[in-house]
C-alpha cells in the first residue's frame, strides 16, 4: 500500500470519529414521562453517587445536598449550573437527550481541591455506552489500518 | 502553503531532514553567547515571581498565580506543545539549574577562561549515571501530587527545593549533572523528546571522527563545550540533549544541524537503552492512568485517599494515613511493579511465538518503547481539559496574582466557563489514536530489528495486543 | 569579570530581592498603598473580608463605628462562600460567592458591642468565624 493512500485512510478515519462525535450530540430523542428521583450528596471534592447513568430520553429529576460547604453542579453540554448551599436541597430536572459521558463539575470554589471535584453523567442508550462500544471498535480497526499500513512500508 | 504542506509531508513520510540553522536568523541567534541568558532571565523572573505568589498569596489554587501557571499553563505548555515538538526546548529556558551554572561559570554570559571552574567540580558517581534517581524522584512528586497541585505553598516549596538542590549539587558536581541524573522533570522530558520533531545532531560523523581537539566536548575560546556530558558525534536520541547548543558555538566546521523531522525516531535507536528508561515508560504510562482516575474520575475516595494531608480547608494535618498507603501502593505498584510484569509477560509472548535468539530481558527493554508516543498522547489527552475548563482561572489570576482582590487588568471577574466542554471525550478519543498509531508503527519496527524476517508479525503481535488494551484502558477512562 | 557582566548580574540580583521584597511589603503595608490587599474604600465604607477560620476569619473582625453613623460594609470572600450576618439588627448580606462582594448598609442607633457571625457553613470552625462591631458615643 502506497504511503500517501493510507494517510489518507489515516485522515478519513479522523474525519469519522468526529462526524461520530458530532452525531451522538446533537441528535434529540423522545422524552420519556417516567421521571425517576436521584439523591445526590455533595462533600469536599466529591459528589456521591459519583456517576449517574441514564438512559437517552429519560427524565430524571436530581436533588442536590451539600453536607458541607456550598458546591456547584455542572454538566459539560448539558448547559446546567446551578449552587447547592449546605442546608438547602436544590431539584433540577433534566431531559437526557444527549448520548455519552459528560463530566459534572463542581462551579463554585470549594476548597483546595475544587477543580478536581468531578462525577460523571452518562447517558447510555438501551443501557449500552454507545460513544466508548465505538470508541472500542475505532481503536481496533484502526489498529488493524496501521499495521497493514506499517506492514506496508517498513523494509527488513 | 502548497510548498509548506509538501515540506511537512517528506518530513512525515519520507525520513527526511530539514536543517533548521540553515535559516541563517536562527543561527545567528543561536550562536550569540548571550541567547541562553536571555531567554532564562526573564524566564527566571516569572518563576520567581510564581514561588513568591505560592508563599505570600491566596492559599486557594484557582485563585493563585502560582497554581494557574505552574500547574495550568506551564504544564499544559510542556507537555502538549514544547516537548512533541521541540524535545528538550524546555531545558533551553529552564530557570532551576541557572544560579548553579552562573556560579560554575563564574560569569552569566561570557565565556570565562579561568583553570578552574568555581565549586568542587567532582564526577558524577558512576552508579547513578542512569535516571533511576530520576524515576524515584518523579514518583515521589507523584505520590503527593494531588497537594503539589492544589496549594500553592507546596508548589513554592517544590520549586525552591529545586532552585536549592539544583545549585548545592551543581557546586559540588560538574557541569549539568542535576539536569541530567537527577532532575524529576528531566527524566520525562528526556523520554518523551525521543518522540519530539526535532533533533540536533552532526552532518558529517567521519568529520567528527578525525576531528582530534573536539571542542564540542572540551570547550572553546567561545563556548563552554556539552554540559550535558554529550559527544554530539555519536549522538543518535535526543534523550540526553539540552538543546543548549554550546556544541553550535564550538564546532569549527559548522558541523551541527538541527533537524526538524518525523515523530519518534529516536525510539527506534537500540544504542543507548536500557532498564532505567524502560521504567520510565512504565512509570509515565501507570501515573497517566492514575492522574485520570484521580484527577478526573468520578471516584471520590479515590481522591480522599490521595488528599491525606487535608484538614479543611487549607491546613496540612495529616489525616487518613491507613488509605494514604492504599494510594501508595497504587502509584508505586502499578508503576514499578504490576505494569512492568504485565509487559515481561507479553516479552516472554513475542520470545515464544518468534522463537527469537534474543533474550526476554531484551526484548522487554528493546520493545517498552514503543509504548512512549501511547503514554505522551495519554498525558496530552489528561492535560486538555485543564485549559478547555478552566482557562478562566489563567486570566483571573493575571488580573489578581495573589489573591488579594485585585483587578489589574480586568480580567479578574472572567466567569468560569468551559469551552465545548462536552467534546472532551473526543478530542481525547483522537488524541489517543493518534498514540496507538504511533505506537504500532514504532513497535512492528522494532519487531523487524529484533525477529527473523518470517516472524516479524507472530513476534509483534502479543505488542499489538498490549497496545491496544492499554489504548482501551484509557479509552475507558475517557469515555466509559 | 568584566564591567558589563557585573552589571548585568547586579541588576539580575536587584530583580530577584526586589520581587519578593515588594510582595511581602504589600501584603503588610498594604493599607497605606492604593493597590494592597487592605484597601479602604472611602469614608464610611468599612472592606470586610471574609477568610475560613483557619486562614484568619473575619479581616478585621473588630470595627469600631461612631453612634447614629450609616456605614457601608463591603463584604469580599476571598476564599470559599461566605455570608455576613448581625442577628440583633437583623443585618444579612445574603450568600457571597467567592472572589466577589456584597455591600450592605447599617445605621447604628445605640452604643454597644454587636456580634457579627458567618451565615455560610464555609469549614469545620466556621462556627468561630466571629467579629465584633464597637458602637461608641459620638
Ligand atoms: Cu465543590
Ligand atoms: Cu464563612
Amino acid at each position: 500500500m502506497s504511503s500517501s493512500k493510507s494517510s489518507k485512510i489515516f485522515f478519513y478515519i479522523l474525519i469519522l470519529t468526529l462526524v461520530f462525535s458530532g452525531l451522538s450530540f446533537y441528535t434529540n430523542y423522545a422524552v420519556a414521562s417516567n421521571p425517576k428521583t436521584i439523591y445526590v450528596e455533595l462533600s469536599q471534592f466529591k459528589y456521591n453517587p459519583g456517576r449517574i447513568i441514564v438512559n437517552k430520553g429519560d427524565t430524571v429529576i436530581l436533588e442536590l445536598r451539600s453536607t458541607d460547604v456550598t458546591h456547584g453542579f455542572y454538566i459539560d453540554g448539558y448547559n446546567i449550573n446551578v449552587e447547592a448551599p449546605p442546608g438547602e436541597v436544590v431539584t433540577i430536572r433534566i431531559t437526557a437527550d444527549m448520548v455519552g459521558k459528560f463530566k459534572i463539575r463542581c462551579s463554585v470554589t470549594c476548597g483546595p481541591l475544587h477543580p478536581f471535584m468531578v462525577g460523571d453523567f452518562l447517558v447510555e442508550e438501551n443501557n449500552v455506552n454507545t460513544p466508548f462500544i465505538v470508541s472500542i471498535g475505532l481503536i481496533l480497526l484502526f489498529g488493524i489500518i496501521t499495521l497493514i499500513k506499517v506492514m506496508g512500508g517498513v523494509e527488513i | 502553503m502548497k510548498n509548506l504542506n509538501r515540506w511537512v509531508k517528506s518530513l512525515i513520510l519520507h525520513n527526511e531532514y530539514i536543517d533548521i540553522l540553515r535559516v541563517k536568523w536562527v543561527k545567528r541567534v543561536v550562536i550569540h553567547r548571550a541567547f541562553q541568558w536571555a531567554v532564562i532571565v526573564p524566564n527566571l523572573f516569572v518563576f520567581w515571581f510564581l514561588i513568591t505568589a505560592g508563599f505570600v498569596g491566596s492559599p486557594v489554587g484557582n485563585m493563585n498565580i502560582s497554581i494557574t501557571f505552574v500547574w495550568m499553563l506551564w504544564w499544559f505548555a510542556l507537555i502538549a506543545i514544547l516537548v512533541p515538538f521541540l524535545a528538550r526546548g524546555w531545558c533551553t529556558i529552564c530557570p532551576l539549574p541557572i544560579f548553579g551554572e552562573w556560579l560554575q561559570r563564574k560569569s552569566m554570559i561570557k565565556k570565562t577562561n579561568y583553570q578552574k571552574p568555581l565549586g568542587l567540580n567532582l564526577n558524577w558517581p558512576g552508579r547513578f549515571r542512569n535516571i533511576w534517581l530520576q524515576n524515584i524522584g518523579f514518583l515521589s512528586l507523584a505520590s503527593f501530587s494531588v497537594l503539589l497541585v492544589s496549594r500553592p505553598i507546596v508548589t513554592s516549596l517544590v520549586l525552591g527545593g529545586l532552585f536549592i538542590i539544583s545549585t548545592v549539587l551543581m557546586l559540588f558536581y560538574s557541569k549539568r549533572a542535576f539536569c541530567r541524573y537527577v532532575c524529576p522533570v528531566g527524566g520525562f522530558i528526556g523520554l518523551f523528546s525521543m518522540f519530539s520533531s526535532i533533533e540536533l545532531r552532526v552532518k558529517d560523523r567521519q568529520l567528527c571522527k578525525k576531528h582530534i581537539t573536539k571542542e564540542c566536548i572540551r570547550g572553546s575560546d567561545i563556548s563552554y563545550g556539552c554540559p550535558w556530558f554529550e559527544y554530539p558525534g555519536n549522538m543518535d536520541r535526543n534523550a540526553y540533549c539540552g538543546l543548549c547548543f554550546e556544541c553550535v558555538k564550538a564546532c569549527p566546521f559548522d558541523n551541527i544541524r538541527l533537524n526538524a523531522r518525523g515523530f519518534g525516531r529516536d525510539l527506534l535507536v537500540s544504542k543507548g537503552k536500557g532498564l532505567d528508561e524502560a521504567w520510565k515508560v512504565f512509570i509515565m504510562l501507570s501515573l497517566a492512568g492514575v492522574y485520570v482516575a484521580v484527577m478526573q474520575g468520578p471516584w471520590g475516595w479515590l481522591r480522599d485517599w490521595a488528599n491525606v494531608f487535608y484538614s479543611p480547608p487549607y491546613g496540612f494535618a495529616l489525616t487518613g494515613l491507613n488509605n494514604y498507603i492504599f494510594y501508595l501502593a497504587i502509584v508505586w505498584g502499578l508503576s514499578l511493579a504490576i505494569v512492568p510484569a504485565l509487559f515481561y509477560v507479553t516479552a516472554a509472548i513475542s520470545k515464544y511465538f518468534s522463537e527469537s535468539k534474543h533474550s526476554v530481558k531484551d526484548i522487554f527493554t528493546g520493545f517498552s518503547y514503543e509504548l512512549v508516543p501511547l503514554a505522551l498522547m495519554a498525558w496530552i489527552a489528561f492535560s486538555i481539559p485543564i485549559i478547555q475548563v478552566n482557562w478562566s482561572y489563567i486570566l483571573n489570576t493575571i488580573s489578581d496574582p495573589f489573591g488579594w482582590g485585585w483587578n489589574l487588568l480586568g480580567t479578574k471577574n472572567i466567569s468560569w466557563n468551559p469551552i465545548f466542554p462536552g467534546l472532551i471525550p473526543y478530542e481525547q478519543l483522537i488524541i489517543l489514536l493518534i498514540g496507538l498509531y504511533y505506537s504500532i508503527k514504532t513497535g512492528y519496527k522494532l519487531a523487524a530489528q529484533y525477529f527473523d524476517r518470517n516472524v516479524v508479525l507472530r513476534g509483534f503481535l502479543p505488542q499489538l495486543v498490549f497496545i491496544v488494551i492499554a489504548s482501551s484502558t484509557f479509552a475507558w477512562l475517557f469515555l466509559g | 569579570m568584566d564591567r558589563e557582566e557585573l552589571i548585568l548580574t547586579v541588576s539580575v540580583i536587584l530583580v530577584l530581592i526586589l520581587i519578593p521584597t515588594a510582595a511581602i511589603y504589600i501584603k503588610y503595608n498594604g493599607k497605606t498603598l492604593p493597590i494592597g490587599p487592605w484597601k479602604e474604600k472611602q469614608e464610611g465604607t468599612v472592606i470586610v473580608y471574609a477568610w475560613t477560620q483557619e486562614d484568619g476569619g473575619w479581616m478585621p473582625n473588630e470595627i469600631i463605628v461612631k453612634k447614629g453613623e450609616t456605614v457601608t460594609f463591603v463584604i469580599r470572600s476571598m476564599d470559599m462562600a461566605h455570608g455576613l450576618i448581625i442577628p440583633e439588627l437583623n443585618v444579612d448580606s445574603g450568600v457571597v460567592k467567592p472572589g466577589s462582594e456584597k455591600s450592605i448598609q447599617v445605621t447604628f442607633e445605640k452604643p454597644g458591642i454587636y456580634v457579627f457571625y458567618c451565615s455560610v457553613y464555609c469549614s469545620p470552625l466556621h462556627y468561630k468565624m466571629t467579629g465584633k462591631i464597637i458602637v461608641v458615643e459620638g
